[in-house]
């Protein structure tokens, strides 16, 4: 779990952003304006940084030389191809243009955590440890054996912990956008996962929808 | 186009120059053969009479005695020929008396025999020796080569002649079809996009009157074009903003439905979440209306009335006492006009939007706003005027532009659409009035809206 900065001016769109870090577990600190954020980045030490381009007071794009160095990902209203080359160039590790959607944004999140090794390869839950570096899964201490399509499904579930996904969106996230399988597919496997790693409670079925794992804290 | 002129004009001139040529070599022609003939004709006449009293000599000398008559009479005619033969003339005569047949009739006639001209003339003596057949032959060749070689003489010169009018027809052409060449030039470039081409007003040129007309339509063209390319721009500006401007609220409004769908909520996220997205529809719906409003403002002829200023304050004050008393602004108005034309309701929103501006500028619980309208010179000018913030000098042009925002952050909290001042400015256009900003930063801002004339041309209703 990750400590993360969000800098954007919008109150409604920081909170929002806020909202989702928590739901995946990470721990945040919200400020809305760049000078504020060049004070809060240097005092602190963050995993990431989510970095408004157009903020009051300073700039995504002066901030970002000012603050120590550490991932940042610019969000953006502007998709102009320059704004985005500049962005990377002065050394951010991605970049996200508004309206983005959650997923997208954990998803961009959750790679460059990984690329900087800042996320916890590690998940306990109700009994069950899962490595997710070394792809092994502990239950009651006793290994257990998934498919790799099982792990590849229990991974993206524990990435997107709290957030419904629906079968259409797991498909395609666990088996990828070419894959022509049923949806029937996706329920044959978390059922395995639920047997598997004792989760019948915690892989909730979301009415009409799809599959959420509910992580209480 | 010169070359087509080259051609024609110089066929026509070859037609006009060979053929009146060749009519007027042909006729000369002509005369000098009948010249020739009447001038054979008369010495032909000369001989006959000269012969007709030699031979009535000889006859007289004789009498009937035949043969030394005719003897005498050959004799006669071999010194004629002998003398004319001299003169290119050879004469010879026939006697018709022993041959039975009937002399033939006088002639006079033009003959070529194998390149050799001669003029053939016959005729009888006169009576009692009307048996005696003159025939005159005079060889015309030399005059006829004469004639030829001076012929020929005109030909050549009229084929030099025709080569160096076609030089000066060329260069004429040329330099009379400059200007036009330059003229289309300057068109092809133009309609290749480079509309600052122009043509140099060349005075001693004959077509200057076309080139100063040309650089007049092209100047034109350019100004038109510089404006359309000015509006598209604006456009397209205006498209982007509006897009950007999309984008934050749909984001949110995204987001939190996003979120409704797929996280857990806990007990009262519902009411909270609902509430932030229907505030952010709410302001795209206040955006719409602006927009809805901008439009029907474009060419828009207000509904314009008598209206009483005093009135119209007293209405704007009441509307404004809730804010004014909850940012604890002092407002104060008064008026030194007492009517003014216009239609009331935009009017009153124009006024009222400058009013919202002016408390947003102020700190909260000091500062001091002024409405006034002011009569002078039977123009009125409406100013709203407060000691607030000020708006930076690079910021002044652009604040009625649709969306530009001198403060992105505090507008926003405070729900401007980022259109107000934009609706202000046409409002007070559509009124025939112009709408002036002055400012400075920590000093305050006064907006002036100043009528150009009365409208005397509207409809009073």
């Amino acid at each position: 779990m990750a400590r993360i900065l969000i800098v954007e001016d919008d109150q409604d769109i920081n909170d929002l952003i806020a909202k989702n870090l928590k739901l995946v577990g990470h721990t945040y600190q919200q400020v809305f304006d760049g000078v504020e954020a060049v004070k809060t980045a240097s005092e602190n030490s963050f995993d990431l940084v989510l970095l408004d381009v157009m903020l009051p007071k300073m700039d995504g794009f002066e901030v970002i030389t000012k603050i120590p160095s550490q991932p940042v990902i610019f969000i953006t209203a502007k998709d102009g191809l320059l704004q985005r080359l500049r962005g990377l160039r002065l050394g951010a590790d991605d970049y996200i243009i508004k309206p983005f959607e959650m997923l997208e944004l954990l998803a961009r999140i959750e790679a460059v955590l990984r690329r900087s090794q800042k996320n916890n390869p590690l998940f306990n839950l109700n009994r069950a440890e899962i490595n997710l570096t070394d792809r092994t899964v502990v239950v009651n201490g006793k290994e257990v054996d998934l498919s790799p399509k099982e792990f590849e499904l229990l991974e993206v579930l524990i990435i997107n912990q709290n957030i419904a996904l629906s079968r259409d969106k797991l498909l395609e996230l666990a088996w990828g956008y070419d894959y022509m399988g049923e949806t029937r597919t996706v329920d044959n496997h978390i059922q395995k996962l639920r047997s598997k790693l004792g989760w019948e409670e915690n892989i909730k079925t979301v009415y009409k929808f799809g599959y959420r794992l509910e992580v209480k804290r | 186009m010169r070359i087509r002129t080259f051609i024609a004009t110089y066929l026509l001139f070859l037609a006009v120059l060979f053929s009146s040529v060749g009519i007027v070599s042909f006729y000369l022609n002509k005369t000098q053969i009948n010249m020739l003939k009447d001038k054979c004709a008369g010495q032909f006449q000369t001989i006959v009479s000269s012969l007709d009293r030699d031979v009535a000599v000889t006859w007289g000398r004789n009498g009937l005695a035949d043969a030394d008559f005719f003897e005498n009479v050959e004799m006669l005619i071999r010194g004629y020929a002998k003398y004319y033969l001299r003169h290119n003339i050879s004469i010879t005569m026939i006697d018709y008396r022993l041959s039975g047949s009937e002399p033939p009739p006088s002639e006079i006639a033009f003959y070529n025999n194998d390149g050799v001209y001669f003029i053939l003339i016959s005729g009888l003596l006169s009576e009692p020796f009307g048996y005696f057949l003159l025939d005159y032959r005079m060889d015309i060749t030399e005059s006829i080569t004469e004639m030829r070689m001076i012929q020929n003489i005109l030909l050549i010169s009229m084929v030099a002649f025709s080569v160096i009018a076609a030089i000066g027809l060329y260069l004429v052409l040329t330099s009379i079809f400059r200007p036009l060449a330059v003229v289309a030039e300057a068109s092809r470039e133009i309609s290749n996009g480079k509309f600052d081409e122009r043509i140099p007003v060349n005075a001693k040129n004959e077509l200057a009157q076309v080139a100063i007309d040309f650089n007049k339509m092209a100047e034109h063209v350019e100004h038109q074009i510089f404006l359309f390319a000015e509006e598209a721009e604006n456009k397209q500006q205006f498209v982007d903003n509006f897009a950007h401007e999309m984008r934050t609220p749909l984001t949110a409004i995204y987001g939190y439905a996003e979120y409704m769908q797929k996280a857990p909520l806990e007990d009262g996220e519902v009411v909270e979440i609902s509430e932030r997205i229907m505030n952010r529809a709410g302001y795209l719906k206040d955006i719409a209306n602006s927009l809805l409003e901008l439009a029907m403002l474009r060419d828009y002829k207000p509904k314009i009335k008598e209206i009483q200023v005093q009135h119209l304050f007293d209405d704007i004050a009441q509307t404004l006492a809730e804010p004014i008393a909850l940012a604890g602004i002092n407002f104060i108005y008064n008026t030194n006009a007492y009517m003014i034309k216009g239609q009331e309701d935009l009017l009153k929103s124009l006024m009222l939007n400058l009013c919202h501006n002016a408390i947003k500028a102020c700190p909260r619980n000091k500062g001091i706003i002024s409405m006034e309208a002011k009569e002078e010179c039977g123009g009125i000018t409406l100013a709203i005027t407060d000691d607030g913030c000020g708006i930076p000098k690079e910021s002044l042009a652009k604040v009625t532009e649709p969306f530009y925002r001198v403060d992105k952050a505090r507008n926003r909290k405070e729900g401007g659409t980022g259109l107000g001042l934009t609706l202000c400015k046409r409002i007070a256009e559509a009124h025939g009035a112009e709408m002036s900003i002055e400012s400075g930063i920590n000093v305050g801002t006064t907006v002036k809206i100043k009528y150009l004339q009365l409208h005397d041309n509207s409809e009073i209703i």
